[in-house]
């Protein structure tokens, strides 16, 4: 019975101090008594492999010491759905705060690659130093049992008021008649149409490839075509969501393409204006940095909200709904 | 799938149903062993890991009673129905009755 005393002892092992020789000795009392009926059944003394057949139903020494502990979970009711409230409001607010207020403040750093990584890596840390904060504090709520009086006694006027959730897989005509109209505005802007009135010295976009013309008209065009469709049809279907998937990819890469030719501001100055009645080279480089760093955080924040939109065309190209709570349901579009 | 669902809803089932055939089995003194025999015999099969548990929780409730008798040549706790659990016994037998009336109407 040597395997039966190493199955017992392990579990005693796990047993909380104080216990374990009562609960033991109840095991052990119904483990040989099992042993004994199962030897009178077969008519000989039962084999090791039998042993351990009896033990294993029996169950792991984990599992079986775990029913004896006073506390089955680190978190349960009433607290569990809290905890959870509170994770979610670290996944979609304090995560993103802490991201975008870190990368807008690296674009000022010297080196802003490095800063940009090392912001994206203090904002992970401290998202996870929160979750475990959090955990920390819930268990020991749920430990004390502590008596979460509003729950108890609330009113309906104490309710926060949440975004109303719409049906997911409709479109509103308004945002498919500003998309259109944007787009159009934008068309008849890049193919030459109307001119906006030019500031003189200032370049903008000039360093860009005279390639990018068609990509950019394409995809443009292609949008507005279904902002069009969608405002007569104001409903997702998974042909559409993929059509748009396929622009989002497209576009993402052209943001991406567009930033190779940063920065995408300049202010020439002529040989007349000289510094004693124009602004000097150091006001004017300065103006550049500024005014190409927030075009750049602007295309950042662009590429943020094409890769949102991605994740939700994806959905809705598998047939899902584009969103799954009312948080996500306030970024979709 | 399907049996996974089954196998889960069947042990929600039984789970709240043991503890009442627990405590009926209890109204005669038994030990750990021929008390699992016992419900099993009724076709309420419970593993040692469940009942032991379950037996210190409900003594920890106040109803049930335990004590260790060498019987055979070995030592082994006994249980039994203290008065309380009597009353909540014949409560929980009941408000069982009274499901279970429910449910005959509504399958």
């Amino acid at each position: 019975m040597e395997s039966l005393d190493r199955y017992l002892n392990f579990i005693r092992f796990l047993l909380p101090r104080g216990k374990q020789e009562d609960i033991i000795a109840e095991l052990s009392e119904d483990l040989h008594a099992q042993v004994a009926d199962r030897e009178a059944e077969l008519g000989r003394p039962i084999n090791e492999a039998e042993l351990e057949a009896l033990l294993k139903r029996c169950g792991h020494p984990l599992m079986v010491a775990a029913r004896y502990q006073a506390q089955q979970q680190l978190i349960g009711q009433p607290f569990y759905p809290l905890y959870l409230l509170a994770l979610k409001m670290v996944q979609w607010v304090l995560l993103p705060l802490l991201l975008v207020i870190g990368l807008m403040l690296s674009v000022f750093r010297p080196h802003m690659v490095d800063a940009m990584m090392q912001a994206v890596g203090n904002a992970i840390g401290s998202a996870i130093f929160t979750v475990g904060l959090l955990t920390v504090a819930f268990a020991v709520l749920e430990r004390l049992q502590v008596k979460l009086h509003f729950l108890d006694n609330w009113r309906l006027s104490d309710l926060p008021k949440v975004p109303v959730i719409q049906d997911p897989s409709q479109i509103t005509r308004s945002a498919s008649f500003g998309g259109f109209a944007g787009l159009l505005f934008f068309i008849v802007w890049w193919v030459g149409l109307i001119r906006l009135p030019q500031l003189p010295h200032v370049h903008f976009l000039q360093a860009l490839p005279e390639g990018f013309f068609w990509p950019v008209l394409l995809v443009a065009g292609a949008e507005m075509l279904l902002h069009l469709v969608n405002l007569f049809l104001p409903w997702w279907t998974r042909r559409r969501a993929a059509f748009r998937l396929v622009l989002d990819v497209c576009s993402l890469v052209l943001l991406a393409a567009i930033a190779t030719a940063w920065p995408w501001f300049a202010i020439h100055m002529d040989a007349g204006m000289t510094a004693d009645i124009g602004p000097s080279i150091r006001d004017v480089a300065k103006l550049e940095q500024v005014v190409n760093l927030s075009l750049l955080v602007s295309l950042g924040v662009m590429a943020l909200s094409y890769v949102a939109r991605l994740v939700q065309d994806l959905r809705r190209a598998r047939g899902l709904p584009a969103y799954w709570n009312w948080l996500m349901a306030m970024f979709a579009n | 799938m399907g049996t996974d669902a089954f196998e889960n809803l069947r042990l929600e089932l039984r789970r709240g149903s043991l503890i009442l055939a627990v405590l009926a089995e209890l109204r005669t003194e038994q030990y750990g062993y021929t008390l699992r025999k016992a419900l099993s015999g009724h076709g309420m099969e419970i593993d040692e890991g469940t009942l032991y548990p379950l037996l210190r929780r409900l003594e920890t409730q106040g109803l049930l009673v335990s004590q260790w008798r060498e019987e055979d040549k070995r030592k082994k706790r006994f249980y039994q129905l203290s008065p309380e659990g009597a009353r909540i016994l014949e409560q929980l037998s009941a408000e069982w009755r009274a499901i279970n009336g429910s449910l005959e109407q509504i399958l």
